[in-house]
């Protein structure tokens, strides 16, 4: 019965739009601040000054386009597995900054200094993520897609 | 997926009046006024006090020293990240242990609490007979540095 609910195309668009909703919603106050962004991506400590502000240009928008494609249906599991290495990322990422005590905005969906913090309750919810990015790697869904709808339709 | 993500992300950010330099610092940071906060007892000859954003560039300074002169029991519940705790207070106690960490060229960015604080002053002319010359007073101190999230040791169970 779970194997049938785990497989189920209702349940495949569910968990496919709603993690491409998450990844756009998270992406949207990093993309108009920049300069915050790139200010959290600092304080993690794990990248060199010079490779700061490029990254906190590119990740965002990757999240965008990774969340736009999974909502859509189009190149749905090259997208997930972005967003399961991206999730990847973050779990490595705040792990790290756990360890050294290191006490920062996560920037997860916003760039306010006064954001939430790292802790364990933001690893549990990455990991939740991760689960839903194997889920749509693995089944590949494509119902209500655009890549179904423009798909050729098989002679009779 | 990434080339795109990376012409869309650098080519938004050229077009954007708030844009950032990709390489460098951020002009958006909000580090407060840029007049730097000076206690009624300062002194002509005292270490010069520097501003939030001028203590956030020396942080990434190699080789930086940030001294933190407040109570034990106040570091232990936060402080800038890397910090030593010199507490005024019990300076002669805490000296053994710190002074071979710091060579008397080194660069040494002292805070205490914030505003209301001058044991950062103090410490900071302290030091200077000592024979340290390159010391830096930050008078906006912890309270200032924490609430722009700039990175800071809290022990868990205290966050």
């Amino acid at each position: 019965m779970i194997k049938k609910f785990i497989q189920d195309d209702a349940v495949g668009f569910l968990v496919r739009v709603g993690l491409g909703l998450i990844f756009v919603f998270a992406s949207v106050d990093k993309i108009l601040h920049p300069g915050a962004f790139a200010r959290i991506v600092d304080n993690y400590q794990l990248l060199p000054g010079d490779l700061v502000n490029i990254f906190a240009l590119i990740l965002p928008m990757l999240e965008l386009l990774c969340g736009l494609a999974l909502i859509l249906g189009v190149l749905v599991r090259p997208s997930a597995v972005w967003a399961g290495g991206m999730l990847v990322m973050f779990i490595v990422a705040v792990s790290l900054a756990l360890a050294q005590g290191i006490n920062i905005s996560c920037g997860c969906f916003s760039t306010s200094a006064h954001a939430r913090t790292l802790g364990f309750s933001l690893l549990l919810q990455d990991f939740g993520m991760l689960l839903l990015a194997i889920h749509a790697i693995y089944f590949d869904n494509h119902f209500l897609s655009i890549s179904r709808l423009f798909r050729p339709r098989r002679a009779n | 997926m990434l080339a795109a993500a990376a012409i869309l992300g650098l080519g938004s950010n050229a077009l954007n009046p708030d844009g950032i330099p990709l390489v460098g610092y951020y002009p958006e940071i909000e580090y407060g006024p840029d007049s730097v906060i000076v206690p009624p007892s300062a002194e002509e000859g005292d270490p010069p006090f520097i501003t939030l954003k001028e203590a956030y560039g020396k942080y990434h300074d190699p080789g930086t020293v940030f001294l933190d002169s407040r109570e034990p029991e106040e570091y232990e519940i936060g402080h800038i990240k890397g910090a030593l705790n010199l507490p005024f207070d019990w300076v002669d106690e805490y000296w053994p242990d710190v002074e071979p960490l710091l060579s008397t060229d080194a660069q040494i960015v002292i805070y205490c609490s914030g505003a209301e604080c001058e044991l950062s002053l103090f410490e900071g002319r302290y030091l200077r007979e000592l024979g340290y010359q390159n010391i830096f007073i930050f008078f906006g101190g912890w309270s200032e540095w924490e609430s722009r999230s700039f990175p800071t040791e809290i022990p868990e169970n205290e966050s």
